[in-house]
């Protein structure tokens, strides 16, 4: 069936075909108190989607759609641990890793609230010892290099983050020397090796259930990294295990059989998908850039935000209202490309996060009831430092033949303190960078006088909507506010589509089948069932060697 | 000559003593706002508890009345004025010299020993009044502590910063009782003796750095240090001075000036030699612990670890920047038992680390290697130069030796049955 077949989708087909043809700049002439129509605060965060094309109706349909699609049930449903990952059979509860001690949650029988914060304090012993310089390597040099080896929601996050928040260091946690190893082609870690000191390094095995053959991968030229440079001195390979290795992982047992010992364990569960796991042990690197204070601050912005989408209603829901802009612009106004521009050098990592985030939980075409959608999901999204993007891709955002909608997102203060005049110049620069292509993508060329007289290829047409987020500051706080914001929207999208936003099983083939090949690759054996073309691609590297 | 003093660093005291038994008055001060009296609870007891021989001196010249612990307001109306400041009260030296100005109508000659930093003296004289007969001269100490008085009776060396002749003539004087072994004199403008006192300082700290990174390299490579070092020292050019490795140097002044000398370097001219040398030093201090910790494989809680010496230095009770501090507070961290020894620095020990659990002093050695799983050598102290090789096999639970200082000779140590690691043995 088609969800939007409902009776707001109706009214909301038929609204999009007069709206549809509008233009924004029209819009903003026809009403001069848009933003004030259109914009939405809560303490240290605002968004502004008054360069949606939108009206009040647009968004009292979009409510209503939302309600017939019973989205306050299934919020419900999401923030008590029913299990509404279905085809894994079990909840989804990253809210619950940023609840606060004082309250309970009871999944089978448990509560999870207490399990939660008891793997918080013992990742804070571990971050405190490591920050006091007393994890010590084999030679009993202090660890003050740590490289997180993970992939995809155990790198993603936790790499975006310690970028976002770098400068939220401590004392103790600015001498700490982070980095992040993902490829499996082994190009990360080659180069990294080579600039490290064994004695002082310290391995954060991160993988959910511990088979990721990308992670092993990694992690197996560290152990013999390592196995190398201890050589001389004899070290037996469980000690170097014990003194150089953690584990992140919902498997305890996988990372016993691969050697780390219990001492080093920190753990999360299967109910925490991968892509929402950074509030959890997961987000080991990033305690340990800005300290158990600044993540705790993290977790507790998110939980703003999780309180703000449980009981705020859907006409002033960010999440929601975030969402219900993205549906009319992919289901009713056809657009699939969407745009992430953070004009924050801090936030260049928030593109790729939000690519897996978005894409990875609403990239399907399957319902929650087994059937092919006939409608749109997940746009293709992309992104890139603003600034920068104005440099790359902004030539099709303004003159291509393609409609994509952008979020813009900076922070009003930066660089406080007397002595950053030249840097809060930078700031004002690429601020008025940030309104400024906002409103040409908007409003088009209708934001000059006489611009209708130009030749065609100097016109800007305008009518990309645009959504702006503007954080006061970026802090741990605004921060989790922010990554806890689009988590919640993908929630409320994939219920409209009546999708599951927490499997992931069109990853999974590539897998078995990239097995498969190896045989063929490495000359063990031929296999003759494969099409030509990858027969023929097998066949000329292998002519290479 | 009435001198007033300023300050409470050892060369102030040291000062103030050795002027006060040649025939001067001396009024000593810390502040000029407030009266100070030898017996209050200040650092100043601190310094001199650390210096017991420059102790016995101070008393005996406050005794005969020659040191003064009087009003600041006497002291500012003292013709020669000395500045023995910690490097963080220039704020003070500037509101010292301006009360001295406005106080004085007569010849004024101030003498500046404080390590304010490269320049500092010379911004202390555009306080001066140039109408006046005033001059201000900065002289580098060069004194060791434990060993403070002697070094300046005995002086062999001394430099005056100071483009007065007159006020040169004067300072002569004054230091000619302690002149009559000195080897050598040099006047010099005030910036260069500053600097004077950072790059000596710089010097030894970087050969005791190469020295020391030398023997943790001839420690992986099975090569024995003392032979290198019995080259290297023949060598004219070379010499045998500061060629001990072990485990770090500390101390307040000699660890402060590196630190100040490698600041400049890294302003000025963005090196980061010193810089590097200090970071080094760090890690040479936490060395006997990494021994212990290696040797046990990672093993270390709950051992009972024997630890003799506490103090920088021999001969001292001071603590600051002392290896003992690194090393206790890694075996504190890594669930140790630590029974430590040291003939003078207990008290100033164990106001940082209160006994405990985990932690209790002796007052004799031995009595601290009671059961214990390895002894550490820190200072080299006399007392440990030679002890009782039967008792301590006998009281050790392990007779292992980490010789953090390389007093004890290795192949004797293990022909008793010791396991002894030394620092590049």
């Amino acid at each position: 069936m088609n969800v939007f077949a409902t009776e707001a989708g109706t009214d909301l087909y038929e609204h999009a075909t007069t709206l549809g043809k509008a233009h924004i700049a029209s819009m903003f002439k026809q009403n001069p108190n848009r933003f004030e129509d259109f914009s939405y605060s809560l303490p240290g965060l605002m968004l502004d989607l008054s360069k949606q094309r939108i009206t009040s109706e647009t968004l009292n349909l979009l409510c209503a759609l939302a309600r017939e699609k019973q989205l306050d049930q299934w919020i419900n449903d999401l923030l008590t641990g029913e299990k509404i990952n279905e085809s894994e059979n079990r909840p989804a509860l990253h809210t619950a890793l940023r609840t606060p001690v004082d309250q309970t949650l009871e999944v089978d029988g448990v509560n999870i609230i207490d399990q939660v914060h008891e793997n918080l304090a013992r990742m804070e012993r571990l971050v405190n010892q490591i920050h006091a310089g007393q994890w010590l390597g084999c030679t009993g040099d202090p660890i003050d290099t740590i490289v997180n080896i993970g992939v995809g929601g155990s790198d993603l996050g936790p790499f975006m983050a310690c970028k976002a928040l770098g400068e939220f260091t401590t004392t103790n946690s600015r001498d700490i020397e982070l980095h992040f190893v993902s490829s499996m082609d082994g190009s990360h870690i080659s180069s990294l090796l080579d600039k490290l000191d064994p004695t002082r390094t310290l391995f954060v095995i991160s993988s959910k259930s511990f088979t990721t053959i990308d992670t092993l991968a990694n992690a197996e030229t560290a152990k013999e990294w390592l196995k190398r440079a201890y050589q001389y001195e004899g070290t037996d390979e469980a000690l170097i295990l014990a003194r150089h290795f953690i584990g992140v992982s919902a498997t305890p047992q996988r990372m016993i059989d691969w050697g780390i010992p219990e001492s080093n364990h920190l753990y999360f569960w299967d109910w925490t998908g991968g892509r929402y796991s950074m509030w959890s042990t997961i987000g080991l690197p990033i305690a340990l850039r800005i300290g158990m204070s600044g993540f705790r601050e993290m977790l507790a912005g998110a939980h703003v935000m999780d309180s703000h989408f449980r009981d705020t209603p859907f006409e002033h829901n960010l999440p929601v209202l975030l969402a219900l802009t993205g549906i009319w612009n992919i289901n009713f106004l056809g657009i699939t490309a969407h745009a992430i521009l953070p004009y924050d050098g801090r936030l260049s990592h928030l593109p790729s996060y939000l690519e897996q985030l978005e894409m990875e939980s609403n990239g399907k075409n399957t319902t929650r009831s087994h059937e092919l959608v006939g409608y749109n999901t997940c746009p293709v999204l992309w992104g890139e430092i603003g600034t920068n993007a104005q440099h790359a891709f902004y030539q099709l955002l303004h003159q291509g033949t393609i409609p994509v909608m952008c979020d813009f997102i900076t922070c009003a203060v930066r660089y406080e303190g007397p002595n950053n005049i030249d840097l809060k110049r930078q700031h004002q620069l690429n601020l008025s960078n940030c309104l400024a292509q906002s409103q040409i993508l908007a409003l088009g060329d209708t934001v000059i006088e006489g611009a209708d007289k130009a030749p065609a290829y100097k016109r800007y047409r305008g009518n990309q909507p645009c959504t702006t987020l503007l954080l006061d500051k970026l802090t741990p706080h605004t921060f989790g506010m922010l990554i806890a914001l689009y988590e919640h929207k993908v929630f409320v999208q994939s219920v409209i589509w009546n999708i599951n936003p927490f499997d992931q099983w069109g990853v999974e083939l590539g897998k078995t089948i990239a097995t498969g090949l190896l045989p063929a690759l490495t000359g063990e054996a031929d296999n003759p069932s494969l099409d030509s073309s990858t027969r023929g691609l097998i066949h000329h590297i292998n002519t290479k060697r | 000559m009435k001198i007033a003093v300023w300050g409470n660093e050892l060369i102030g005291w040291t000062a103030a003593t050795a002027f006060a038994e040649f025939g001067n008055q001396v009024h000593v001060n810390q502040d000029i706002n407030r009266q100070q009296s030898l017996s209050e609870q200040s650092d100043a007891n601190t310094i001199l508890f650390n210096e017991p021989g420059l102790l016995t001196h101070v008393k005996a010249q406050y005794h005969q009345g020659n040191l003064v612990f009087g009003s600041p307001a006497d002291a500012l109306n003292c013709p020669v004025q000395i500045l023995a400041l910690n490097p963080d009260q220039f704020e003070l030296a500037k509101d010292i010299i301006r009360a001295v100005n406005h106080q004085t109508q007569q010849q004024l000659i101030v003498i500046n020993y404080s390590t304010f930093g490269l320049g500092a003296t010379d911004q202390l004289a555009e306080l001066l009044d140039s109408n006046k007969q005033q001059a201000i001269a900065y002289i580098p100490d060069q004194l060791s502590e434990g060993t403070a008085y002697d070094n300046f009776i005995k002086a062999k060396t001394l430099v005056i910063g100071c483009q007065s002749n007159e006020a040169n003539t004067q300072i002569k004087a004054l230091y000619k009782p302690f002149s009559r072994q000195l080897e050598q004199l040099l006047i010099v403008k005030r910036r260069e003796a500053e600097f004077m006192k950072f790059a000596v300082n710089g010097m030894l700290a970087l050969r005791l750095g190469y020295i020391n990174e030398l023997a943790n390299l001839a420690d992986q490579l099975s090569i024995d240090i003392d032979t290198i070092i019995s080259g290297m020292g023949s060598d004219p050019r070379i010499g045998k001075h500061y060629l001990s490795p072990g485990c770090g140097f500390g101390g307040a002044h000699f660890s402060k000036s590196i630190q100040n000398m490698a600041e400049l370097l890294s302003t000025n001219r963005n090196s980061i030699i010193l810089n590097t040398l200090l970071e080094e030093n760090e890690k040479q201090k936490v060395l006997p612990f990494r021994k212990l910790w290696q040797h046990y494989k990672t093993d270390v809680k709950h051992r009972k670890i024997a630890v003799w010496g506490l103090s920088f230095k021999p001969n001292t009770a001071s603590i600051q920047n002392a290896p003992s501090l690194q090393v206790i507070k890694t075996l504190l961290a890594q669930g140790c038992q630590i029974q430590a020894h040291d003939p003078q620095a207990i008290l100033n020990f164990s106001r940082q680390f209160p006994v405990n659990g985990q932690i209790a002093y002796y007052d004799k050695a031995t009595d601290a290697l009671k059961d214990a799983d390895a002894l550490i050598i820190l200072t080299e102290w006399n007392e440990y130069w030679s002890p009782d090789y039967y008792e301590m096999l006998e009281l050790m639970k392990s007779p292992v030796i980490i010789d953090g200082r390389n007093i004890m000779d290795k192949e004797l140590m293990e022909s008793f049955g010791f396991i002894y690691y030394g620092i590049g043995r």
